[in-house]
């Protein structure tokens, strides 16, 4: 009898999850291209992000916070995107007097380039 | 006779390149790019004008540094686009060594061929309807070794003067001033290009002078002086992802009269254009 306790404890503790809120978090494009590399590369970025109940959130761009949101489940955003390099977009959970409580979702803008710094940029002409 | 020598250099410079390459590899600095591009020409010379206008074409870059040697290719030259033309594998190139060379001067010695031949046959041999050609002695393509000084007045303004002389057909002379500035905007890089050139006597009545012998019907004779053009141009390439990009042009060229006048030619201006996609190597 005690075994089969055990036994279905263990079984239990395999599939359940502390509780956690579903986040999905997206960035459309997710990659910026410029002509060379250490140029600032320029993109407009739509995102859109949902999570299962309403919350106080905010973007980051790795440190930079870009937008917040109050008691809110999802929304779509645009923003002007320029930077030399690829950065990390994070979805905050907020505190009510706006700090960082934890992450919710995370995604990638990549910068990637044509030519590298090394190469010396040709002059075009007819 | 000229195309050999191209080839020849052109192989004897990247065989050079080739050994030195595995010894010391930063000083080898090289670009390669194929593309496909689309070209619209209003030629100077009626008679000229593409039938390749509006029909896609193969473009092929190469561009290397290697200490004093360097060789480049233009988008195109006089309108043309392609690196491939007529059976003559990359003959737009021009190929240069530095004698001296700073970070915003430098002075080289170059070669290049700058005008395209044209005639009766020629014309016959590129696909071009020739019939106004008639009577016309084939005009050959042109070598001229030069001395090119370029002074980068800031990293986004370029200031060149070169002179140029013909060693194998009109035995002409060529000045040219060049003034270009890009600029940045978003993702593109934009060349706006300004190029005043002058041209001898010799070289003007070579390719637009008519002589007693080519006299036709509405085709009166024909000797001038020396002559100028100036050209305007812009030039945008957009980064289309790592390895592709996109590169469109606009050029615009007018003539004095000495060009003008020859019953060759056409009216003012000379419209070039092209829109093109290239992989970069």
């Amino acid at each position: 009898m005690f075994f089969r306790y055990r036994l279905l404890l263990l079984a239990a503790s395999l599939f359940w999850q502390p509780a956690q809120a579903e986040a999905l978090l997206s960035a459309s494009p997710s990659n910026c291209v410029t002509l060379q590399q250490g140029r600032e590369c320029h993109a407009q970025i739509q995102t859109a992000w949902t999570i299962s109940q309403p919350l106080t959130v905010c973007l980051y761009l790795d440190e930079q916070q870009l937008q917040c949101w109050h008691n809110t489940a999802s929304a779509q955003w645009q923003w002007h995107f320029k930077d030399m390099q690829s950065r990390q977009l994070i979805l905050w959970q907020m505190t009510d007097s706006e700090q960082k409580l934890h992450v919710l979702a995370t995604a990638r803008i990549e910068v990637s380039w044509v030519q590298s710094a090394h190469k010396k940029r040709l002059w075009r002409r007819f | 006779m000229k195309k050999l020598w191209l080839l020849l250099l052109y192989g004897l410079l990247l065989t050079i390149s080739s050994i030195s390459l595995a010894e010391e590899e930063s000083a080898f600095n090289w670009q390669f790019g194929v593309g496909l591009g689309v070209s619209h020409n209003r030629n100077l010379l009626p008679a000229m004008d593409s039938p390749r206008n509006g029909i896609p074409q193969l473009q092929l870059l190469f561009d290397f540094e290697y200490k004093n040697w360097f060789a480049e290719t233009p988008s195109l030259r006089s309108g043309q686009l392609f690196g491939v033309r007529s059976g003559r594998l990359l003959d737009d190139f021009t190929l240069g060594y530095r004698l001296s060379n700073s970070e915003r001067h430098n002075l080289a010695l170059i070669m290049a061929s700058y005008h395209d031949g044209f005639g009766y046959s020629v014309a016959s041999g590129d696909g071009i309807s020739s019939s106004k050609l008639e009577g016309l002695h084939n005009r050959e393509s042109d070598f001229m070794p030069g001395l090119r000084y370029q002074f980068y007045t800031t990293d986004n303004q370029l200031l060149s003067l070169q002179v140029n002389k013909d060693i194998t057909t009109h035995h002409g002379d060529m000045l040219r001033l060049f003034y270009g500035f890009r600029f940045e905007q978003h993702n593109w890089d934009l060349y706006f290009n300004s190029e005043l050139s002058w041209y001898s006597a010799k070289l003007v009545n070579y390719y637009y002078g008519v002589t007693a012998a080519e006299v036709r019907s509405g085709r009166p004779q024909y000797q001038s002086g020396s002559g100028w053009r100036w050209h305007n141009g812009l030039v945008g390439v957009y980064p289309l992802n790592k390895h592709w990009i996109t590169e469109l042009g606009a050029g615009i060229n007018w003539y004095t009269q000495a060009f003008t006048d020859s019953p060759l030619t056409r009216n003012n201006p000379e419209v070039v254009s092209f829109v093109l996609i290239r992989y970069v190597f």
